[in-house]
């Protein structure tokens, strides 16, 4: 099996390896999702363009020139994508303000916050699933603990005590995420 | 101890999530004040609720992925070359209302659990007015279809078993050869079995004609009235069954003329008025009016051909006859000139 930080799998990609163009998928694609979302502010429009990003990837993968790695790739095509279709949009509707921000905010630092939010997505979608449930009216759907506990037909203890749970599990998941990413800094620094 | 520390994580999701009261708030900030490691902890806390500010569930990752199985898919069955036919008379949409094709993930990622259930998943390849669309089959064998007209095929398991692809309309096929999985060409008036040839398929609705022309190869005709034999047709035969009259004929012709459609282009030989009127009015979808009526009669001597373009037609119309031309929106006026 080979893993995604292999520098080697999209030779395997090109060869048409199909599992290792799977894995490729599961290592970036919400990923890109939410890096595209920086510039669309449009979560279906995001997902639907990097997943056309993947597809051409694919159709074209004989002759795709990798000249860095395989995600500075994915990360410029979606960016680029995103810069086109904002373009033509121009034309027809006021660009979004987000994009305007966008452009002068470091590349890199884009990609870092959309990796940040990746790794809280899949702590969040890691949670047990009525910890999750409560979690998600909270945070995204903006419910107040009361209501949450009407909603759910539980006691406002049981939320609280599931909200305290949840972010503790996922912040830990971040730290553990970003003593990770310290080791991978210390041992990149010594080469 | 313990208690505490859970207490604590109740306050800061309080806190974080807008739900503390105001002696809570303070009690937290008396705590995270009180030691580095409580205040690390508590900026942690709020980065995850602050930068995690968009979520994409897990099983819509999964179908996102089986989709993109399926996009690889209609990006193969269609390929489409659409060969565009200029008019002036109208914009063209640019966009093709092209195939819902619910071609399945299965291709490539296998199958993901809920497109398993399908057991037949119909792939329909359509052209609009105005446009000619190529599609390639799963097989590779190429199609064109006529504008106004269709191709449907199981897509999953077209090729499994067999090969049969539905008509309505005008067609024509450029078949990969597999002798062991015969291609089937299925219209109401009859069926068209072949193993690997090009040949041009009409069978438009309505009008009860079902006519083939074989380009290369041979093929088999099923006729599906008046308890005919198989028929196998050779190449640059043209077969012509009526069925409400149950005639059957069969004529030695230049196939190029009958298949030239699908390079935008068509060839008429010792065509009349009314024959070449007819086809453009399919082709643009418009609508012609002669003065005087009779005037269709008029017969062009050899070859008539013209290129994608309505305006040159009716220019070599002009040329060729002396016959005028008039276009107002969708409809056209020919006018005998004196």
């Amino acid at each position: 099996m080979i893993d995604i930080a292999d520098p080697n799998i999209f030779r395997h990609i090109r060869e048409g390896d199909e599992a290792a163009f799977s894995r490729l998928f599961d290592g970036y694609y919400s990923s890109l999702c939410f890096f595209a979302h920086k510039y669309l502010g449009d979560m279906d429009l995001s997902r639907s363009l990097v997943q056309q990003v993947f597809v051409d990837l694919w159709v074209k993968r004989e002759k795709t020139k990798i000249i860095y790695t395989v995600k500075s790739y994915l990360y410029q095509t979606v960016k680029n994508r995103c810069i086109d279709f904002l373009r033509k949009e121009k034309r027809t509707a006021d660009i979004p303000e987000s994009a305007e921000i966008q452009n002068q905010v470091p590349f890199r630092d884009l990609v870092e916050e959309a990796e940040l939010n990746d790794r809280i997505n899949q702590s969040i979608n890691e949670l047990p699933e009525k910890c999750r449930e409560i979690f998600l009216l909270c945070r995204f759907e903006g419910l107040k603990y009361a209501e949450i506990a009407q909603k759910l037909n539980i006691s406002v203890k049981t939320v609280e005590m599931q909200m305290g749970i949840a972010l503790k599990k996922m912040r830990e998941n971040l730290s553990d995420y970003q003593m990770v990413n310290l080791l991978i800094f210390v041992f990149s620094k010594k080469k | 101890m313990n208690e505490n520390k859970k207490y604590i994580d109740i306050l800061i999701g309080k806190s974080i999530s807008g739900n503390a009261t105001s002696d809570e708030i303070k009690e937290l900030r008396e705590w995270v004040a009180s030691a580095e490691n409580n205040h690390l902890l508590f900026e942690r806390s709020k980065k995850v609720w602050d930068k995690g500010d968009r979520f994409i569930p897990a099983d819509a990752i999964q179908q996102d992925k089986s989709r993109l199985g399926m996009e690889y898919n209609r990006y193969l069955s269609e390929k489409v070359k659409r060969i565009r036919r200029q008019s002036f008379i109208y914009k063209m949409a640019a966009i093709l209302a092209f195939p819902v094709a619910l071609a399945i993930g299965l291709y490539f990622f296998g199958a993901p659990g809920n497109f398993g259930s399908v057991s037949e998943q119909v792939c329909e390849v359509i052209s609009p007015k105005g446009h000619v669309a190529k599609c390639i089959l799963p097989d590779g064998t190429e199609v064109w279809v006529n504008t106004g007209s269709s191709i449907t095929y199981d897509a999953s398991g077209f090729n499994q078993n067999n090969r049969e692809v539905r008509l309505e309309g005008e067609a024509y096929f450029e078949v990969t050869s597999n002798k062991k999985k015969p291609f089937k060409v299925i219209t109401p008036h009859a069926d068209v079995r072949v193993t690997g040839t090009a040949f041009n398929v009409v069978a438009y609705p309505g009008n009860g004609i079902f006519e083939a022309v074989l380009a290369e190869g041979s093929v088999q005709l099923q006729l599906k009235s008046g308890n005919r034999k198989d028929l196998e047709m050779n190449p640059g035969q043209r077969v012509i069954f009526n069925t409400t009259n149950q005639d059957l004929a069969i004529q030695e012709v230049d196939a190029n003329i009958y298949t030239s459609w699908r390079n935008g282009e068509l060839l008429f030989k010792d065509a009349t008025l009314n024959d070449l009127i007819n086809e453009l009015e399919r082709i643009y979808d418009i609508q012609f009016h002669l003065t005087p009526e009779n005037l269709g009669e008029f017969r062009f001597r050899g070859m008539f051909s013209y290129n994608n373009n309505l305006i040159e037609a009716l220019e070599k119309i002009k040329r060729t006859s002396g016959i005028r031309y008039y276009i107002e929106n969708k409809e056209v006026w020919l006018r005998e000139s004196n």
